[in-house]
Formats: structure tokens, C-alpha cells, sequence
């Protein structure tokens, strides 16, 4: 039997051992995958082969085979062409029906095997003609091959098998099959294939034109009845698949919880219209994902590109001019800074990204449109690496990439990148606060290597050990410590259940680790654990993805109250000095600190109260920082170190050689010298020193408010007095305005911000 | 000052100057062309001889570049004894960015902290005419601001285990000699082996 019966056979219905991940033509298939959007790049290239390994993973995975999607609309296209160039027109209908199977059908026929060329004249320029044609993506072999065999009966199985020839492909079989119907004067047909015009044809005999016209007739009737059992063919693929997806659901929610909303759930490629829809269809997947395995990568690329999908339509933009702007190589002019760091960092995105031209191409493209859609965000190292998981998971397609991306980054995770990472910040004192209850003795060894790393004056100088290894694993989203497998099976859970998932990793994998790093009695071993601990964990040795997923939903029904609580708590508490002040500090000297801190955020500062800041903080020691103070200070770290501080740093440099003093006053605010604060404090467990709550800071709000009154009858009557002392009024009333502005700002502005950020 | 033979230090710089290839080169003697960029940070040690009996452990911390993670920099620099900050020759931007980190540096850990001051890919002035940046300017400059200044490739390794050498002396001289141990139980460095132009260095104790 020739080859590509066998071929039939494999994809129709023998599951391949696993090899189908190492196919070469795997990326070039999976482009072709039948997504849920409208989607631009139709590849016209011989490269819509893709649905056999569609057939082959849907198959292996859900024992289900999704439709032969030969659409009526594709092959109905071909129709009027057939009046154009009729031999043309039908090998358009089928090969390129036939096409899936072999890229080489064009060699085959041209180059391999000469009797086609001889059999068929111009066959080379037809068949490439052909592939020229916007062939449909959804056109299936199977589908395809199943109605030319049933359309030729048991014939061209005669014909193909006597030939004896090696290299028979479909093509082949096309061609022959071709020469099988009545057209037999080549001759004829070599001149109608440039004559169908309308001087050509009144040239001709009314016998000619008769016969012309049955001819055509036959082929159009032929070219129905492949349409009209592709079509049967394709309805009774859809119904197995609904079959097959019902199993499916049937499977998952044996599989699942069996909440109230898991037995609603429905599984489907692609979810279901509505909001219903999509929520059954998210349910079903969520459940999926955890199955031992994870979801198959086309159907891993399905589900990312639904949810970006649906959360773009959610915040109703406009997909397309979205595109346009963003992917529009003229637009900016500002783009050009962007673009110089993004360049910088497209050859360090990873071993398997430094190696092909075209991939850093369209990371570029992609990593330049998310700038340029998210402009407060631009573009930030990390944002490569994500990028780089996310095209390979749709196999470069730079729209479904750049979607993906919106919504991870603005949709899923709070505000990692933009400026001062402040979210980061909040963000890694959550993840030490729930460490400390999940993991309560991991978190005190790791204190205790910490503070156990100082010097002889007692400074201690390591950074938190913990956020030196989290930071890097919450901005790559793991994509940089676990080995890509697990990576895509945490970013799935991560899509469907949100950032608390990045919370959950980390808890696990620390817990992992936990084991080595109990061991290690200096910051220095810690180090050194980690990095082979690191190592351990990219090779799987550590905690398999199946494990890992299993342990993150061990954790119990997303999302845990804790998180937004403890949220809510650090990013309300987060302005610096607020927690450092302490209570020895009374309540002018609170507010003073916390105006000058505050006032350095905006980017007023003034040296006047860099002195005053200097003035309250210098009294204190440095050698008594607590790894609380640590963690404080690390926060403190972001908030002072904003951009706008940074300006003022400047500014300050301009003035550093008239005033001295200064330069001593400023070396209190920069984070190093953070330890300075009052060693009463340092007894004080994290969450008092932190948990000042909405309704004290209301009640602080109110008396200021009280006060600002005060101060405005106090104007009131200085104005009213007489005329000559008019100048002296107006110079309390500036003093007195400017005094309680400041008072006010800091509280307001905390507590405006916290509470509505997440 | 700081725990006996041992030293803090951090690299500094704009991204994509060599940070990472410094470190690595001075680690480890390796070089690769396409490194990853650093997100966050990285930490690596070595263990330098001094001289015939004194050994000095460097805890270096590499940092990621990009000014977005400029807000963490504080994070790695605080207790910080040294410093290498480190610029490209082919980029003038680079240099202003360092000149920027010394300024901080110097507010923060004040005029006892060592700071070196790195102009690197030195290897594409000579090979390619790429050079933007002067030497002869930015020593100057680092005179004025006591830097110990070096053009290094890492690459080539030119100056690397120089620059670092020379600022671990310094730290040296700033530590009570007494402090200056011989290597711990814990970390023993193995004989310094000589390869090429860096005989000071042992390549032992390189954690990444």
C-alpha cells in the first residue's frame, strides 16, 4: 500500500508515543491552530500541514478529534475560479485539500516524479499556482484525503499501488486522479487554460463550446460532491467532538471539588459565548490545568489566547487599532530610548532565544508595542523573558503575544513594573508575612542568618535574604528558577486564578528549599545552598510540575482571605518612617518626619527639612537594625529612591559645595542609613510597628482637619485687624497655611492610595 | 569595619555595560557572549590573595542595571565596602550614569567606601574604532573623586582580577590588620593557581 495510506492511518487513529513535542514541523504546525479570533497571517505556505499534530494531541489528550474544519466558504471559493482555469480550479480543491500532508507536494510533482510533468502539462506552474492561494487553515488530511478516496473508489488505490513508485504522495494521486476524468485532450486543455475569453470562446465551434460546457458542468457536479461529503464529514467530526468534549467535562468534574459551581462546568476548546459561557468553560479548565500533565500545549495556547481575548473585550479596546498603533514601526518618535534597551536585552533573553534572527525580530515588535500600549510601564528587563515564554507558547504570533501580555502584566499581576516598583515592594512584604505563618521556622532561620551577618560595630549588611531570590522569581514569573514545563503549568494556574498563585509557588518552593537551608548556619552558605539549589530546581530535582501544581491548590480555595488583608495592610502601611518613627516619638516630631519623607516622594524636598530630618533621626545608634527593620527599610528603599527623590539627590549636588551640612542630612535619607532609628523600636514584632489602621489615621486626619480650622480663625481675625499690621497677618497666614498643608498631605495621601490600589 | 577577610562589594552601572561578564570573569574566568540580563540580582564570591598570608573573601553583588531597578540598588550597596562602578567605553551615556552611581555611593556609604571605576569593553577600542569615552578624561575625574580607575574587557579578561585586586587592597589597608585572617574552616581557599597575567588570583570558592 503506498505511503500516505499508512499516513492515514497514523493520524487518524494511532496515538504516537510522545514524539509528536519533538516533531521538527512542530512549531510550523501549531502556527496554523484553529484559534477563536479572526486572525490576520494566514500562511498561504505549504506550512497548513498543522492538523495532523492537531489531530495527533487533541486525540492523545481528550480522545477527542475537533472537527475536519474544511469550511464551506473556503471550498465554495474555489468554485468561480474553476471558471477560470477549470484543471486549475479542481486541483486547487484538491491539493490543496490534499496539501496537509506532504510541504513537498510541489517538489514532488515538479522535480520526483517527471511522469507528472509529462502527464499533466504545466503542472509545476498549476500546482504552484495553487499554494499561492489563500488556502483555508482548517483543511484537514484526513478530511480531504477520505473524500477523494470515497469520490474514486477503489481505483486509484489500483492505479497508486500498481505504479510501484516511491515517491507517490497525494499529489500523486491527485494528478492521476485528475487524468482519470474524461479531460482527455491535454491539448484542449493546456489552450482553454488561457482562453477563456471572450474572443477565444466566440472563436470556437457551437460543438466546441458544448462540449466545453458538459466538461465544466462535470467538474463543477464533481467538485459539489467532494464539497457536499467534506461537509457531512465535518458535521459528524463536530458531533464526536462534542461527544468527546462532554467526556471530558464528565472526567473533570469527577476530577474536581464537586463545589456547586463545578458541576456546571463545561469543557470546550474554546470557551462558550457569554459570560455564562465563558465562566463554565473557565471552571472546566481550572480543573484541567491540575490534572496530572497539564493541558496540552495547543490547548494551553487556546486558553491563553481566550482569556487575553476576553479580557480585551472586557476593557472594550479596540483590538485592531490597537495593532495598528502599536505594531506601526513609524509612530513614535519617542520610541527610539525604548528601543535601545529593548535591543540591549533581546540577545541576553535566554539560551533558546539567542539563537534565530526572526524570534528576536518579533520579540522586538512585541516588547515595542506592549511599550508603546502601556506607556507607564515601557519597557522593563524582565518583560523580555515573559515576552519570550508567551511567543513561544503561541509559536510567534506577535498580536496573540502582545494580547497575552497586556493581560498578564495589567489584568493578573499588580503593578510589578512600573516606576519605583512599589507594587514589588508591598508585594515582597506580603510574601515575608505569609511565609512567617506558613513556614514560621524557615522565615526565623533566615532572620537569624541575616542578622547574624554583621560587623563589628554591629551593621548588619546583608539584604533580606528572602526577596533576593523572590524578587527575581515574582519578575519572571518563575520563568527564570523552574525549567519551562513547569514555568507554562504555574503561568496557566496564574491566568486562570490570578497573582496569588505567584504567592503560592513561592511558599512552595521555599518550603522545598526549606530542607537545605535549615542547614546552613551563615549567610554565606545561604548563598551558596541556594545557587545549587537553584540549579536543582531548573532540572526538576526539587519538586516535579505535577507536584508543584498539586501542592499550590493544596493550599485550599483560591483567592485566601489573607493575601488581600495582608495586601491591604503593607501597601497602606509602606510610607517610610511611619512604622520607624516609633513611639518615643511625639506626635510633632512624627509629623515632621513623615512630611519630610513624604514631601521627598512628591519631589519637593527641601534642605530645610533634610536639617530637620536630620535633626530628629541623628540622636539614634546605627549598630541595632532588626531584620523587621530590615524589611522596613527595604520598603523604604522604594519609596525614597522614586524618581522624583532622585531629582532632588541631584539638586542637592548642585548645592553639595555650599552647604556642608546637607550632605550629611542627605546620607540619612538614602536607605543605608535607614538603621538610624530609635532602638526602643526595634523590640516592636512588624505587625504592631505596621498596623496602623484606616481609623487611626482618620482620627489623625480629623484633628488636623481641627487644627487647619483653628488656624484659619486665627487668619481670620489677624485680618481683621488694622490696616498697618495687615503685612504681619499675611505673613502668619503663609507660615500657618503652609505648615498644615503639610500636616494634611501625608495622611491623605495615604489615605487615598492604599486602600483603593488593590 | 567589616567581618574579618571578608568584604562586601557591589557592581553598578547602566545595563548591558558588563556588569554580569565582570563578575563572571572574575568569579569564574568565563565569558559568555549572550549572557541573560540580570533581573534583580546576582551574588558571587571569590577568594583573593592579597599577598603571601593574607587572603580576602569578596561577596560580590551583581545588580541589574535598568534604570527601573535602580529602587532595589540601595538594598545590595547598604554596608557595601567597595564598589566597582562600571561603564562602556563605546557608550558616553554609560559614563554620566556611572558618574551618577559614584555621587550615590559616596551619599550613602560616605568617602570610606573603595570605589573602582571600570571602563569596560576595552577589547572594542582596539579591535573595532568604537570608542566614545576618553580615558585620559575619566581618569581625571577619578583622581578628583579618589576611583581606582581601569579600562578592562571582560571579554578578553584585561584588567578584570587588576581592578578587583586593587580595590581589595584598599579594602585591606582600611581593615585593622589583625582582622585579616587567614582563611576559615569554612571557606578554605585552595592554592592560588596563575593563569595568564592574573597570578594573584585562586579561583577557588566561586559561588554563583
Amino acid at each position: 500500500m503506498s505511503d500516505e495510506f499508512s499516513e492515514i492511518d497514523l493520524s487518524d487513529n494511532a496515538v504516537p508515543t510522545g514524539s509528536f513535542e519533538s516533531t521538527p514541523n512542530l512549531r510550523t504546525r501549531r502556527k496554523n491552530f484553529h484559534l477563536p479570533t479572526k486572525h490576520t497571517s494566514i500562511s498561504p505556505s505549504p506550512a497548513s500541514q498543522i492538523n495532523p499534530s492537531l489531530y495527533l494531541n487533541t486525540s492523545m489528550h481528550e480522545k477527542a478529534s475537533p472537527p475536519p474544519p474544511l469550511s464551506l466558504f473556503d471550498s465554495s471559493n474555489s468554485i468561480p475560479s474553476s471558471f477560470s482555469t477549470p484543471p486549475n480550479s479542481i486541483r486547487y480543491s484538491q491539493s490543496s485539500s490534499s496539501s496537509p500532508v506532504s510541504t513537498t507536494i510541489a517538489s514532488d510533482s515538479s522535480a520526483l516524479s517527471p511522469k507528472n510533468l509529462t502527464r499533466s502539462g504545466g503542472s509545476t506552474d498549476l500546482t504552484k499556482h495553487t499554494f499561492s492561494f489563500p488556502i483555508p487553515r482548517q483543511d484537514s488530511i484526513i478530511d480531504s484525503l477520505l473524500s477523494v478516496i470515497y469520490e474514486r473508489d477503489g481505483s486509484v488505490y489500483a492505479l497508486s499501488s500498481s505504479q510501484d513508485s516511491d515517491t507517490v504522495t497525494t499529489g500523486d494521486c491527485t494528478d492521476r486522479s485528475l487524468n482519470m476524468h474524461p479531460l482527455s485532450d491535454d491539448s484542449m486543455i493546456n489552450d482553454s487554460n488561457t482562453s477563456f475569453s471572450k474572443s477565444n470562446l466566440a472563436n470556437k465551434s457551437t460543438q466546441e463550446l458544448r462540449h466545453l460546457c458538459t466538461r465544466l458542468q462535470q467538474q463543477i457536479g464533481q467538485s459539489n460532491a467532494i464539497l457536499v461529503k467534506n461537509l457531512r464529514h465535518r458535521d459528524k467530526s463536530l458531533s464526536k467532538l462534542q461527544k468527546n468534549c462532554d467526556i471530558i467535562t464528565a472526567i473533570l468534574q469527577a476530577a474536581s471539588l464537586k463545589r456547586r459551581e463545578d458541576t456546571t462546568m463545561r469543557f470546550s476548546l474554546t470557551p462558550f459565548p457569554g459570560e455564562k459561557g465563558f465562566q463554565q468553560w473557565k471552571d472546566a479548565v481550572s480543573v484541567a490545568i491540575r490534572m496530572p500533565g497539564g493541558l496540552p500545549a495547543p490547548i494551553r495556547q487556546k486558553l491563553w489566547i481566550s482569556l487575553a481575548t476576553n479580557y480585551i473585550r472586557e476593557i472594550h479596546l479596540d483590538w485592531d487599532k490597537t495593532c495598528r498603533f502599536t505594531f506601526n514601526n513609524f509612530s513614535n518618535p519617542d520610541d527610539d530610548q525604548l528601543g535601545i534597551q529593548i535591543v540591549k536585552d533581546l540577545h541576553r533573553t535566554g539560551c533558546s532565544w539567542s539563537s534565530n534572527e526572526h524570534d528576536r525580530a518579533t520579540l522586538k515588535r512585541v516588547l515595542l508595542a506592549f511599550a508603546r500600549y502601556n506607556k507607564s510601564i515601557g519597557y522593563c528587563q524582565g518583560l523580555n523573558i515573559l515576552a519570550g515564554v508567551i511567543l513561544d507558547v503561541v509559536d510567534m504570533n506577535e498580536e496573540y503575544a502582545l494580547m497575552i501580555l497586556i493581560y498578564l502584566i495589567d489584568s493578573i499581576l499588580p503593578n510589578f513594573f512600573s516606576n519605583n516598583l512599589r507594587a514589588l515592594a508591598v508585594d515582597m512584604a506580603v510574601f515575608r508575612e505569609w511565609l512567617r505563618i506558613y513556614n514560621g521556622k524557615l522565615h526565623l532561620h533566615l532572620q537569624k542568618l541575616q542578622s547574624s551577618s554583621h560587623d563589628a560595630s554591629g551593621t548588619i549588611y546583608e539584604p533580606p535574604l528572602l526577596n533576593v531570590f523572590t524578587i527575581q522569581w515574582f519578575l519572571t514569573l518563575f520563568a527564570t528558577c523552574l525549567p519551562r514545563r513547569a514555568t507554562v503549568r504555574v503561568w496557566d494556574a496564574l491566568m486562570i486564578e490570578g497573582s496569588e498563585i505567584l504567592f503560592r509557588t513561592g511558599l512552595v518552593l521555599w518550603s522545598k528549599l526549606a530542607v537545605s537551608v535549615l542547614k546552613v548556619s551563615t549567610a554565606d552558605q545561604f548563598y551558596s545552598v541556594m545557587a545549587n539549589l537553584s540549579v536543582q530546581l531548573l532540572d526538576e530535582k526539587i519538586i516535579d510540575a505535577d507536584n508543584l501544581i498539586k501542592e499550590i491548590y493544596n493550599f485550599g480555595p483560591l483567592p485566601t482571605p489573607i493575601l488581600s488583608d495582608l495586601r491591604q495592610k503593607f501597601s497602606f502601611n509602606i510610607t517610610p518612617f511611619q512604622q520607624l518613627s516609633g513611639p518615643t516619638a511625639n506626635t510633632s516630631d512624627d509629623g515632621k518626619i513623615k512630611q519630610g519623607v513624604v514631601r521627598s516622594n512628591s519631589g519637593e524636598l527641601k534642605l530645610r527639612d533634610k536639617k530637620r530630618l536630620k535633626v530628629k533621626t541623628s540622636p539614634t545608634n546605627d549598630d541595632e537594625a532588626t531584620p523587621d527593620e530590615d524589611m522596613a527599610n527595604f520598603m523604604s528603599c522604594f519609596a525614597i529612591l522614586s524618581s522624583p527623590s532622585r531629582n532632588n539627590r541631584l539638586e542637592h549636588h548642585s548645592n553639595e559645595s555650599t552647604t556642608n551640612n546637607n550632605t550629611a542630612a542627605l546620607s540619612r535619607l538614602t536607605p543605608g542609613a535607614y538603621s538610624g532609628i530609635p532602638t526602643t523600636h526595634k523590640t516592636n514584632s512588624i505587625e504592631d510597628s505596621l498596623s496602623l489602621d484606616i481609623s487611626q489615621l482618620r482620627q489623625q486626619y480629623k484633628k488636623l482637619q481641627d487644627r487647619n480650622k483653628q488656624v484659619q480663625i486665627i487668619i481670620q481675625t489677624a485680618s481683621s485687624e488694622q490696616k498697618q499690621q495687615r503685612s504681619r497677618a499675611s505673613s502668619i497666614h503663609s507660615s500657618t497655611t503652609n505648615s498644615s498643608e503639610n500636616f494634611r498631605r501625608p495622611t491623605i495621601s495615604s489615605l487615598e492610595c492604599s486602600p483603593s490600589k488593590f | 569595619m567589616s567581618r574579618p577577610g571578608h568584604f562586601k562589594m557591589v557592581l553598578l552601572g547602566e545595563s548591558a555595560v558588563g556588569k554580569s561578564s565582570l563578575a563572571l570573569r572574575f568569579a569564574k574566568g568565563q565569558y559568555q557572549d549572550h549572557a541573560e540580563s540580570t533581573i534583580g540580582a546576582a551574588f558571587l564570591t571569590h577568594t583573593l590573595q592579597i599577598d603571601a598570608d593574607t587572603t580576602l573573601k569578596v561577596e560580590l553583588w551583581d545588580t541589574a542595571g535598568q534604570e527601573r531597578y535602580h529602587s532595589l540598588a540601595p538594598m545590595y550597596y547598604r554596608g557595601a565596602q567597595a564598589a566597582l562602578v562600571v561603564y562602556d567605553i563605546t557608550n558616553a551615556d554609560s559614563l554620566s550614569q556611572a558618574k551618577k552611581w559614584v555621587k550615590e555611593l559616596r551619599t550613602a556609604n560616605g568617602i570610606d567606601m573603595i570605589i573602582g571605576l571600570a571602563g569596560n569593553k576595552a577589547d572594542l577600542a582596539t579591535t573595532v574604532n568604537k570608542r566614545k569615552v576618553d580615558a585620559r578624561e575619566v581618569a581625571e575625574y577619578a583622581d578628583d573623586n579618589q576611583l581606582i580607575f581601569m579600562e578592562t574587557s571582560a571579554k578578553r579578561g584585561d584588567n578584570v582580577s587588576e581592578i578587583f585586586m586593587n580595590v581589595a587592597r584598599q579594602v585591606a589597608m582600611k581593615q585593622p590588620t589583625n582582622t585579616l585572617n587567614k582563611p576559615q574552616g569554612a571557606f578554605p581557599p585552595t592554592k592560588p593557581k596563575p593563569k595568564g597575567n592574573s597570578s594573584c588570583c585562586s579561583s577557588s570558592d566561586s559561588k554563583s
